[in-house]
């Protein structure tokens, strides 16, 4: 599959290291990595760039930068906020084409936190997020409308209890870098607000809010 | 019907937890089973009082059926109620109650009737109630089945877990059926023994279950104590009732049945095994010098021994303070 991409991507590939094209696109804001290619290894070249363009869209999730909380009222009175501690996924993203971009993401129901451990123990069980049958949460993305200023909204697939529900989310990229090692990384943050009982999760009618906001702070770092 | 259940849980929707949990998880099983038995009293009204009321009276077969319906009924609505339902064939494994339940129910039903040939014979009863804990056992552990257990290790699983429920019932069949036999001594009457047990056992399987985490399965276990309920009363108010007959072969299956949530909650080993021994703790009345002693004292010995297993497996499964589900979501102030 490699194989056949690349072929249908030299030409492209050879007309982008023509032109010498430095944009913020693959290469994480500050030149292409195409600038830096030597001359005379064309072919090498248009190689690299076709590898380095198809990978440049691939980013993978760095579960120890990434993040995730939610929030729900108790009793009506207080927001009540808890986390995820293992986020896991892969990204597909082009500066260039952002409607393009893909998000697929998954969670570990088991790392939830929530500072209490008779609570975490209550949530991973059969009440709440049935982690036995159940071991992670997921989102899929189908589409990404551009927007305004790095903002964008996503739609997707998102799986909790064995329930999938495509929900809505606002979706901002929040900015990007390189690694000590020179790898380019990305940060992106989603909100969105599901209704629990659509996926299932009806303990506590009355004591726990049915609405809860979710929000996923991601860095991503290239493949 | 549907619009007073309806009615009803918007009532109960301004209710707290504990307020919902105790009406929906034991008044209304308790009613529903007291309803039941009643419905069913007829042919148990007194008899003269020259009969031997040491001897069962011959009850009819649906008069047991609405004793299996009685403790079987209850718990069903009690889940729909305080889980909420999940449509018929649910997702999630855990929420497959109410069918093993019915599975259950049936099964209790089919062996109350011994007119059949099937089940007139041993073999026939304990085919039937094997094929049902097999059943159950699916029901309650499919997810396992499907997808994290394998080959052999599925059948190992499989047949290890339902033979549990299986004995037992058969167990708690045999002790109903034969309630009066002391072998070769006096008959003894049937009393409440076994419901007692029962009740006992499900009682204490609700506050394990409270234990693991599994607050809503609790609640649903504590609904069959519930439902055990008046088969206690009827059973000590008309000691000559086979009260337990069919039903008991119902909460024979179900009891290790909902201990089957420990796949999902931490549920100890040891804890559940207490558990489901203690309604065996009846076969005790029929032992070496017990099988002479009067028959209340024989059912104030079984009852003792089943609180102190149900005593030791409460203690087993309660967790430390800050690890305890039931107690997070508390605080005075102080």
């Amino acid at each position: 599959m490699k194989l056949t991409v690349l072929a249908a991507l030299s030409v492209a590939g050879l007309s982008a290291a023509a032109l010498g094209i430095s944009h913020g696109g693959f290469c994480g804001g500050d030149g292409c990595i195409l600038a830096s290619k030597p001359a005379n290894a064309a072919a090498v070249s248009t190689v690299a760039l076709v590898e380095e363009g198809l990978a440049a869209s691939e980013w993978k999730v760095d579960p120890v930068h990434s993040s995730m909380f939610f929030r729900i009222k108790h009793m009506n009175t207080a927001w009540f906020y808890g986390r995820f501690n293992e986020i896991s996924g892969t990204i597909g993203f082009d500066p260039a084409k952002p409607d393009t971009a893909s998000f697929d993401v998954e969670v570990k129901t088991a790392s939830v936190d929530t500072n209490n451990k008779g609570r975490d123990k209550h949530l991973t069980g059969s009440d709440f997020f049935n982690a036995d049958q159940f071991p992670t949460c997921t989102f899929k993305s189908t589409s990404v409308s551009a927007g305004v200023n790095d903002n964008y909204e996503l739609k997707g697939d998102l799986t909790i209890n064995g329930q999938t529900k495509p929900i809505t989310a606002k979706l901002e990229k929040t900015g990007e870098a390189k690694t000590r090692e020179g790898t380019p990384t990305v940060g992106f943050e989603a909100t969105f607000v599901i209704n629990r009982n659509d996926f299932g999760v009806k303990y506590g009618p009355g004591a726990l809010g049915d609405e809860v906001r979710v929000t996923i702070a991601l860095e991503a770092i290239k493949k | 019907m549907r619009h007073f259940i309806q009615l009803l849980m918007a009532d109960a929707e301004g209710l707290s937890m504990e307020a919902s949990g105790a009406l929906f998880g034991v008044l209304i099983p308790a009613l529903i089973s007291a309803a039941l038995l009643l419905a069913a009293w007829s042919p148990w009204k007194r008899r003269s009082p020259s009969e031997d009321r040491s001897e069962a009276p011959r009850v009819p077969w649906w008069s047991l059926a609405l004793g299996c319906l009685a403790i079987g009924i209850g718990p069903i609505a009690a889940d729909l109620l305080i889980r909420g339902r999940h449509g018929l064939w649910p997702v999630a494994t855990t929420y497959y109650v109410p069918h093993a339940t019915v599975v259950a129910i049936a099964c209790g039903i089919a062996l109350a009737s011994d007119r059949s040939r099937l089940t007139g014979r041993g073999g026939g009863r304990a085919l039937i109630t094997v094929v049902a804990s097999f059943a159950i056992t699916y029901l309650l552990t499919q997810h396992r089945v499907k997808s994290q257990w394998t080959g052999l290790e599925r059948i190992g699983w499989l047949v290890g877990l339902s033979l549990v429920p299986a004995t037992l019932a058969l167990s708690m069949d045999s002790l109903a059926r034969n309630a009066s036999d002391n072998g070769g001594v006096k008959p003894r009457p049937p009393g409440a023994r076994l419901a007692i047990l029962s009740w006992l056992a499900f009682s204490a399987a609700a506050v394990v279950l409270l234990f693991s985490g599994a607050a809503a399965l609790g609640q649903v276990t504590g609904a069959f104590a519930a439902a055990t309920g008046p088969f206690v009363l009827l059973g000590w108010w008309r000691r000559d009732l086979p009260t337990m007959r069919g039903a008991g072969v119902v909460a024979g299956l179900m009891l290790p049945s909902m201990l089957t949530v420990q796949f999902y909650n931490e549920v100890p080993l040891s804890a559940a095994a207490l558990l489901v021994a203690i309604p065996m703790v009846a076969w005790i009345g029929r032992l070496g010098p017990m099988r002479r002693s009067p028959a209340w004292l024989a059912t104030l010995i079984s009852a003792i021994l089943g609180a102190a297993l149900a005593g030791t497996a409460i203690a087993i499964s309660a967790p430390p303070a800050e690890e305890n589900p039931l107690s997070y979501d508390q605080y005075t102030g102080e």
